[in-house]
């Protein structure tokens, strides 16, 4: 269950209601899971394969929650764009005034005056469980690990990151301890993105670094014939694709010449002011997505994933204007990802592969608290991890794999592997207990 | 559901014609127990569970992979693209809705290409399981243990549909299911609702086949597995009538075909128990003939008045008087000639296709006293003519005169009987020698070479044969001599019966005995034989010698010879005793 959409379909349930005649139904904002549903938050990257898991995809595949099952998998999406863009604040990227509660300045909602912070985005908010207060949204892996570790109450199930969050990470011990399991559920590469019309040219991470650090600012000084400024663009803070590909680099800071984007929008690109010098980390699976491609490289037979929002339904369906028409709203960025060539030091062109994971509590293992009404499995075991642990009976071996009693937990199946390739993720399941 | 199901495994039917009988098959129920949810109020139809090769699968004994495809009984009014096949947990009290579920496989396109035909054009949605897909095994690990009547080890299977414009059937919340119950000790399963029907099968067949126009036919229907109900027969369109079948299945009727060409007859059965019972329909294609010729016949006998003598019967078939041509002869058909009204012809004969006759010879003749034949006329198998039946002809027949004379001049004969019996006779042997008194060898002595003891050759004789056997028949005699031994067990107290020699042997015939006698001698071994006795020579051995043989003759044969013992130098000293016996045969 996703967030953004299952707002949509409550607000017509709601008006339903209304009209038999219940007058006294309140007003809800999006759905706020009860206390016995699976919660997720996190990575940017990870978050249409995981909301593709729980609700199913546009091609007809089905998630765990397609079943109807009482209880549901819900995933808190990173931004509160389904097109997983960023929310803007009403001052706008540039204008150098954030109001109160916009930017990346913690501590400014109650505040009556401008900030500097840019860009002003909104600090968007999600009701984690009904009945408690709005939160911040987490926004990336590392957002949403931290959120992960400190919640006390229990009121998130697991963490999606792009980068590893655990405590034997490469690049240093990650917000979560040993006390926090992880399946790898796909990898994904990561590459430069540029406009198909670019000044850009196949770069290393020698270079990378450079160019983020502002020591190299034109195209020239990379190899290039341009003598363009380039303008590199860096996920938000928090980002697991920010700090892998900072990893990756070599950089612990970026420059002042740096423009914050959300991560893997590739309609950045086309929003700067010289778009064929814009470069920015992207996602292979991400870019899948909007391409209408499945993990494999195939066409999925659909279509690109994501709509012209500036298109509302109505003209969708009715098919005017033009531009909003049915297959012609979709949005296909003029992008690429440079993923061949030879950098102009000589060294390899930066394109890495980077695992993704879901965290989620050790303890929420061994629980004996069964999820579903009807259903001796836990919420763990039925979706992420079942193992087969020491002494435990009932085992059984699938594919050749030993799992707990009940099988293969929801990700470790072939429907859901299926899901994650439409979300342009290539599907894999690797448990690891108390890491990486 | 359960009418989807039987459409299914109705169109699965292979409807076969041969020799004129069709055949055909349906589905059926079983009486088993319905689960108390159903209807389930969420379920757009049943399923149709089929194996790797398109077979209709209702049970089996994988809890891991219960089947191969799945078919939804109906069209999807949702529109959706692909179909997942699902598990539901069944809990006493929810909304099959509400029930615990898990996913049994991964979501397929339908059409399924990938299907075996002809699954592979069907338009209702149509989910492919892989090998590990189907896994009831382990929904059933994860699922809490029922205990309620009707729910306890019952599951249902369930498909769905995503995709498309309209979410397909699960955005309504809908789906096509089975429950399936399962054996948790025999580790098997089989669909428990819905029902399954028990198939039928309805054969058809007229006689007579072809028929002519207004001939009545008699239809019968068969059907099986015998259980009540009703057939229906038709003639095209045209309803020939309900019959009930009796207790074996069958039902008949009759009726009498009006025009020329082919009738296309059916015969629907229709179950009284329609839960559990399948209908079914056999058919037949019945050839309809113009109306038949009439036709005349007349019979001829040739006889001369005496049983026993040759009687010559000829039948002559034409067209009758009313026909379209009076007096051709009929090309094809039989003739049967019956005698006194017996219900066993004669024999029958072939109506030959140029002159029309069928003509049978008797050269044995009948028996004496009076006769009245007929011939009948049976048409060929196209039935182009009618059969008819000659006038009776009528006649006496005289049995052979015996004892006197009746006529001056005529030979009369006698026979009389008279019997003899010829004895079996016997063949008998006999030796004068006894155990009370033997043939005394004598005291034997060394040899001059020191290397064996020797008797002195004596005379063996009067070796009788008696031979009264009848049939002139050739007979042999035999001689097998014993070891001879001296009471005692040491190698030294045996005389081994190979080193008994038996020779010259001749024949003194007796009284009109006039087969020739052979001798054949049998001297002691050449080297004086020792135990363990197993060497050759003599009478001594396992095997009887032969001694003489004759070639017939009855009458008595005295045989005579002359016998001599040797022994080895290790032979103890005393009195050796032993046998010969003789045998004749």
């Amino acid at each position: 269950m996703r967030y953004g959409k299952l707002k949509a379909g409550l607000a017509i349930a709601g008006m339903l209601v209304g009209v038999a005649g219940m007058a006294a139904q309140p007003a809800f904002a999006d759905y706020a899971p009860t206390s016995k549903d699976v919660v997720g938050v996190g990575s940017d990257t990870l978050q249409y394969l995981v909301d593709f898991a729980a609700d199913g995809d546009q091609l007809g595949d089905v998630g765990y929650n397609s079943g109807g099952n009482k209880y549901k998998l819900v995933n808190f999406d990173a931004t509160a764009d389904a097109n997983a863009r960023l929310a803007y604040g009403p001052q706008g990227v540039g204008t150098g005034s954030c109001a109160p509660g916009d930017g990346g300045t913690a501590g400014t909602g109650n505040q009556t005056t401008l900030h500097s912070d840019q860009p002003c985005t909104l600090n968007p908010t999600i009701v984690v469980r009904a009945g408690v207060a709005p939160i911040q949204r987490p926004n990336g892996s590392g957002a949403g690990a931290k959120a992960l570790a400190t919640d006390t109450n229990h009121f998130l199930t697991f963490a999606r990151a792009s980068a590893c969050e655990g405590p034997t990470c490469a690049s240093g011990a990650g917000p979560l301890s040993t006390a926090f399991d992880s399946i790898q559920v796909g990898s994904d590469p990561l590459a430069m993105l540029a406009a198909k019309t670019t000044n850009a040219v196949p770069l290393s991470a020698q270079q990378l670094k450079a160019i983020y650090s502002c020591t190299d600012t034109t195209w020239t000084s990379v190899g290039g014939t341009s003598s363009d400024t380039i303008i590199p663009i860096i996920p938000q803070i928090g980002s697991g694709t920010r700090s892998t590909f900072l990893a990756d680099i070599g950089l612990t800071t970026v420059g002042s010449c740096v423009v914050t984007g959300e991560e893997n929008d590739p309609t950045a690109i086309a929003a700067q002011s010289s778009p064929a010098d814009a470069i920015e980390p992207m996602s292979g699976g991400r870019l899948n997505l909007f391409l209408g491609l499945l993990s494999t490289g195939a066409t999925n037979g659909f279509g690109g994933y994501f709509r012209d929002p500036s298109c509302p339904l109505n003209d969708i369906n009715a098919g005017s204007p033009a531009a909003c028409a049915a297959g012609t709203n979709v949005i296909s960025p003029s992008v690429k990802l440079i993923t061949s060539g030879t950098p102009s030091d000589s060294n390899p062109l930066f394109d890495v592969s980077r695992p993704l994971y879901i965290y989620f509590r050790d303890s929420d293992v061994t629980s004996t608290t069964p999820w579903q009404p009807g259903s001796t499995l836990n919420a763990v075991r039925t979706l992420l991890y079942n193992p087969c642990l020491s002494g435990q009976t009932g085992c059984v071996t699938v594919n050749g794999v030993q799992y707990g009693p009940g099988g293969p937990p929801f990700f470790a199946t072939a429907a859901a592997a299926t899901d994650i390739s439409a979300a342009g993720i290539v599907p894999a399941y690797v448990p690891t207990v108390g890491g990486p | 559901m359960k009418l989807n199901l039987r459409r299914a495994l109705a169109s699965a039917s292979v409807l076969a014609i041969a020799g004129g009988v069709l055949a055909a098959t349906a589905s059926i129920a079983n009486a088993a127990t319905t689960p108390p949810w159903e209807p389930d109020p969420n379920a757009l139809g049943s399923l149709t569970l089929y194996n790797s090769s398109g077979q209709v699968v209702t049970g089996g004994s994988d809890l891991t992979h219960l089947f191969d495809y799945a078919e939804a009984s109906t069209a999807d009014g949702a529109a959706g693209i692909k179909a997942t096949l699902y598990f539901g947990a069944p809990t006493p009290g929810e909304n099959p809705g509400l029930w615990f579920n898990a996913l049994g496989s991964g979501s397929t396109a339908f059409p399924n290409a990938s299907a075996p035909a002809p699954l592979n054009t069907a338009t209702n949605p149509v989910v492919s399981l892989t090998s590990s897909d189907g896994n009831l095994a382990n929904f059933i690990a994860s699922s809490a243990t029922q205990t309620a009547t009707g729910y306890a080890n019952v599951y249902q299977v369930r498909l769905v549909t995503t995709g498309g414009p309209n979410g397909g059937s699960n955005a309504n919340g809908q789906y096509w299911e089975d429950d399936i119950l399962v054996n948790p000790s025999a580790g098997t399963w089989s669909v428990e609702y819905p029902t399954i029907q028990t198939p039928t099968t309805t054969t058809l067949s007229a006689t007579p086949s072809p028929a002519n126009v207004g001939q009545q036919v008699t239809l019968t229907a068969n059907e099986s597995p015998a259980t009540p109900g009703s057939v229906d027969f038709k003639n095209g369109a045209t309803d020939l009538g309900s019959v009930s079948v009796d207790a074996s299945g069958k039902a008949t009727t009759t009726f009498t075909p009006s025009g020329a060409g082919t009738d296309s007859l059916t015969a629907t059965f229709t179950p009284t128990d329609t839960a559990d019972f399948g209908s079914s329909t056999g058919s037949a294609s019945l050839t309809v003939n113009p109306p038949a010729t009439p036709t005349a016949t007349t019979l001829a006998v040739t006889q001369d008045g005496n049983a026993g003598d040759d009687v010559k019967l000829s039948a002559t078939v034409v067209e009758g008087p009313t026909a379209p041509a009076p007096g051709t002869p009929v090309e094809d058909g039989t003739v049967s000639f019956f005698d006194n009204g017996q219900p066993t012809a004669l024999n029958s004969a072939p109506i030959t296709p140029t002159n029309g006759v069928a003509a049978l010879d008797i050269p044995a003749g009948l028996a004496a006293g009076a006769h009245s034949i007929v011939a009948v006329f049976t048409p060929g198998a196209d039935n182009q003519f009618e059969s008819s039946q000659s006038a009776a002809q009528q006649f006496v027949l005289q049995a052979p005169q015996t004892g006197a004379c009746a006529q001056t001049g005529s030979q009369c004969t006698d026979t009389q009987n008279i019997e003899a019996t010829i004895p079996v006779g016997t063949l008998t042997i006999s030796t004068p020698y006894t155990q009370s008194s033997p043939l005394n060898l004598g005291t034997l002595a060394l040899n001059s070479g020191l290397t064996e003891y020797q008797s002195t050759p004596m005379p063996f004789g009067n070796i009788t044969v008696v031979d009264t056997r009848a049939g002139d028949l050739p007979w042999t005699v035999q001689a097998l001599a014993s070891n001879l031994t001296d009471g005692h067990s040491n190698p030294g107290s045996t005389i081994c019966g190979q080193n008994i020699g038996l020779v010259n042997i001749t024949s003194t015939p007796g009284s009109g005995f006039v087969g020739v006698v052979t001798g054949a001698s049998n001297p002691a071994a050449s080297s004086v034989a020792a135990p363990p006795c197993t060497a050759t020579g003599g009478l001594g051995g396992t095997t009887a010698h032969t001694v003489a043989t004759a070639s017939a003759g009855l009458g008595t044969d005295v045989l005579n010879g002359t016998i001599n013992l040797n022994a080895p130098t290790s032979t103890e000293p005393g009195l050796f005793t032993g046998t010969i016996t003789f045998t004749v045969g």
